[in-house]
């Protein structure tokens, strides 16, 4: 066997894409997971599945933008059933005065390219039937729409196996191996892996891996929640998010509505372990009811919690860390790294192959807060929003 | 939405559910029970008299009914567990929704899992129309709400349970067509080692035809009727097909593992049990702090076994909770005999349940040399 | 046989509950499923997909198949579900988009 090129550390939706972009580049590599992701208490496990290119930061706008004209021919390029739906989201808000900032986010998307608008009381309710009476606006568009996070993670890794890539479960990146400042090898347990370059794409757990190195990244875990009801009559067509009540709400094809929002879960990173938090299960259904009544009479069949990692400004670290040479990080996607992860796969394969930084990536240096940023645990701070948040309060 | 606070919640009011609160209740300690049913007993309401004889299921719970409610155990029916994190705090809601919402919350220090077992589906195609259903549905509707589950029955899966239905469908007066092998398993709980020949045999003296030698194939719609499929396993024999209006699919159980799951208790597969069984230890406890399970879904199978692992737990946690008389231990070692009878006394009935007990020791002890070495 | 045969005498059921817009009567302590059985009902909803019918099938209240309606809550358990008088219950309602 022979080394690979790039180790990526982190068989998530970003390990993943990365993985299966390098792999079309003809680059050899080797994934390695600690578990077997997506499964247990991860991002790409409790992700809401929203591919949207509204309410996020302005800087991945570009990202956003590129991914969604990828998104309707990715089934077709890796030969799987992803359950993409490209059916529109409507972001809403129950307040008049949060019509300013929504307004000025949908300009900035506008520009960007973003097929956004801001639609007005009937219209709205015309917009999005059974829409409860409270709300008073929304910003829609109709290219946004949402997928299945597993199965898409399984796709992306399947793809990049059917290139050559190898991926290793149950087998965690434990420390990288450096000679004269360039990464040699990346180590799992006992054995020691040459390659020329390492990938960490590890969320929540990227910061303990690059540490052993002396790069700290400015990254903080959340733990957040979802919750799946039983099926009902076909009813919402899109996906629904409520701004400053943090509630994302979609029906899956089988009939179930899938709740989201970034309610908080509880649990220990450092121990792999997350917990449903009840009290975040009876009021997010309850705030999606209020959303959305003819969702209301639906049962909770399960919750689910997984751990996100969170970048500054809700924005991810991208890119080389510099020294070592060869390290690489892609973590930090801040609950909506899902959608752009076609895009970031191809983008940072571009860069690890051809030594360029593209420019879609430039704002997202991972070293460019130095050592002053706070990290740890902070559940509750995915609980803000308002009509300018780059949370959106929908994922 | 209140808090109800105890010392120990037991979730499950059957055998082993019972057994518990019996004895931390005479312990002095405050005991609340949960199930989703609206009457306490589980299964056993639903039990006949075995092909035996001996008490009904409504015989045998009258008695424990008259010392369960002697104590000061309280009971939260039909309502069901939704949540548990330790330690403990059980989140419930009410089956019927219009129901009032509270106890919303139940506290205690100890929890003893008693969730019991199911019925392993036999998925023969047909399965899901509207007609055909388990044992325990037909069991139930017939010695709990004296109903019939059809007027022409047949059975499938040749084991104790299906031929003291039979047996019972027959003397309330339903037209049994007759029982037939179909599942791809053995069916039966512990019972896969019974000897088909002798259950045949028994069921000739019962006047039911057991279908020697065909196999269930598939359920259709026959008009309003169902038709089930009988294949001969010969090659010169054609199909047949009884007409009936329900078919009862007679197969294993397996033990209702979620809540326990959901408290963090890890399950392990026991071969001679056909199913994963939450791992525990000779006094019911599990690697969980103050965890217990007891009963069906300790892969344990009858009604007096899962009494004497109840009991087994109650005082296990009695202990822990430091609520113990004096003479806790030797009230400990009288129970443990109590189990042990119990299951050498289900062995002579349906052979396995020492082997499965046999391998949950030993998995107990594995684990526990597992932990001392980390 | 013992206590509990179907030729006990109990008289007429008295309770009066209903389901799907008809009424029924059944006896104190009957879950809804039993009472409608009782009453040759076998089929309690559609399936959202296919549209077939489905009725009671564990009667323990573990495999959800005989879930029903009641006052706008989805996910009932007939088989677990005590009558009284006054219940109504009705069938979810299958869609032709509810695709699986």
């Amino acid at each position: 066997m022979r080394a690979p090129d790039v180790v990526v550390a982190g068989a998530g939706v970003i390990g993943a894409s990365c993985a299966y972009a390098l792999s079309r580049l003809g680059l050899r590599v080797t994934v390695l997971d600690r578990a077997r992701a997506p499964a247990g208490a991860t991002a790409s496990g409790a992700s809401a599945g929203g591919v949207r290119a509204q309410g996020r930061s302005p800087a991945e706008l570009p990202l956003a933008v590129a991914a969604l004209h990828r998104w309707p021919t990715l089934e077709a390029e890796l030969d799987a059933d992803l359950g993409y739906r490209r059916e529109g989201m409507t972001v809403c808000v129950d307040r008049p005065e949060l019509i300013g900032p929504l307004t000025r986010r949908v300009d900035v998307e506008r520009a960007a390219g973003v097929d956004a608008r801001v639609v007005l009381g009937e219209d709205l309710h015309r917009l999005v039937p059974g829409l409860a009476a409270n709300l008073v606006a929304g910003s829609y568009s109709p290219d946004d729409g949402h997928a299945n996070p597993i199965r898409t993670t399984n796709a992306f890794a399947r793809a990049a196996m059917r290139l050559g890539a190898q991926v290793r479960f149950e087998s965690p990146l434990t420390g990288i191996r450096t000679e004269r400042g360039r990464v040699v090898a990346a180590l799992s347990g006992d054995e020691a892996i040459p390659c020329g370059a390492v990938l960490v794409a590890a969320g929540p757990w990227t910061g303990a891996l690059t540490a052993q190195l002396g790069v700290r990244l400015a990254l903080r875990t959340g733990c957040i929640q979802m919750v799946a009801t039983g099926p009902m009559p076909h009813a919402l067509d899109q996906v629904l998010a409520w701004v400053g009540e943090g509630i994302s709400l979609k029906q899956q094809p089988s009939g179930g509505y899938l709740i989201g929002g970034g309610w908080p879960g509880t649990g220990d990173p450092q121990a792999y372990r997350a917990t449903v938090r009840p009290e975040s299960v009876g009021r997010s259904a309850s705030v999606a009811a209020r959303l959305f009544p003819p969702m209301a009479g639906a049962a909770v069949l399960r919750a689910w919690v997984g751990f996100e990692s969170w970048g500054p400004e809700d924005t991810p670290l991208i890119g080389p860390v510099g020294a070592p040479e060869g390290l690489w990080v892609a973590a930090g996607f801040s609950g909506h790294g899902f959608a752009i992860s076609p895009t970031v796969g191809e983008l940072v394969a571009t860069w690890i192959a051809t030594a360029e930084c593209p420019s879609a990536l430039a704002p997202f240096d991972p070293i460019r807060y130095g050592d002053d940023w706070p990290t740890g645990v902070e559940p509750e701070a995915v609980r803000e929003g308002d009509g300018t948040a780059t949370r959106g309060g929908g994922r | 939405m209140s808090v109800l606070r105890g010392d120990v919640v037991v979730v499950g009011a059957g055998p082993a559910g019972l057994g518990a609160a019996l004895e931390t209740s005479r312990l002095g300690l405050r005991t609340v029970v949960i199930d989703e049913r609206p009457a306490i007993g589980g299964r056993v309401p639903a039990q006949g008299a075995g092909l035996s004889g001996g008490p009904s299921g409504a015989a045998w719970l009258a008695g424990v009914r008259a010392q369960v409610e002697a104590g000061a155990t309280r009971f939260v029916l039909g309502r069901s567990v939704w949540s548990v994190s330790p330690a403990w705090r059980v989140l419930t809601a009410p089956v019927d929704p219009t129901a009032d919402v509270d106890p919303w919350e139940i506290e205690a220090r100890a929890l003893v899992l008693a969730t019991g077992a199911t019925e392993q589906p036999i998925p023969l195609p047909g399965w899901t129309l509207p007609g055909v259903v388990t044992a325990g549905a037909a069991q139930t509707l017939l010695r709990v709400h004296h109903v019939l589950v059809g007027s022409r029955v047949a059975l499938v899966g040749v084991n104790a349970t299906s031929l003291e239905l039979a047996r019972d469908l027959a003397a309330a007066g339903a037209e049994v067509v007759g029982i037939v092998e179909g599942s791809p398993w053995p069916t039966g709980t512990a019972d896969a080692r019974t000897d088909p020949a002798s259950l045949v045999a028994d069921a000739g003296t019962l006047g039911i035809a057991v279908h020697a030698g065909g196999r269930a194939e598939r359920v259709v719609r026959l008009g309003g009727a169902l038709g089930l499929s009988i294949s001969s396993g010969r090659a010169d024999a054609p199909e047949q097909t009884w007409e009936v209006d329900a078919v009862v699919l007679c197969g294993r159980t397996v033990p209702l593992t979620d809540a326990a799951q959901l408290a963090g208790c890890p399950v392990a597969f026991v071969p001679e049990r056909g199913a994963f069984v939450p791992l525990h230890g000779p006094s019911q406890e599990t690697p969980v702090p103050g965890l217990f399970v007891a009963g069906a879904v300790a892969g344990i199978d009858g009604r007096d076994a899962a009494l004497a692992q109840g009991r087994l737990a109650g005082l296990a946690g009695a202990r822990l909770l430091g609520a113990a008389a004096r003479d806790i231990e030797a009230t400990l070692r009288h129970a443990h005999a109590a189990l042990d009878e119990a299951v050498a006394a289900g062995e002579a009935r349906e052979p396995g349940g020492i082997a499965v007990q046999a391998r949950l020791a030993s998995l107990w002890q594995a684990q526990a040399i597992g932990r001392a070495g980390t | 046989m013992g206590e509990g045969t179907v030729h006990e005498q109990r008289g007429a059921p008295d309770i009066a509950f209903w389901f799907d817009g008809r009424a029924y009567a059944g006896y104190a302590g009957d879950t809804l499923a039993a009472a409608l059985w009782r009453a040759g009902i076998r089929s309690l909803r559609n399936s959202p997909g296919l549209g077939e019918a489905r009725g009671m099938w564990c009667g323990v209240g573990h495999c959800y198949e005989c879930r029903v309606v009641v006052d706008g809550v989805w996910g009932v358990r007939a088989c677990l579900l005590p009558i009284r008088e006054g219940l109504a219950a009705t069938r979810e309602t299958v869609d032709g988009g509810a695709q699986g």
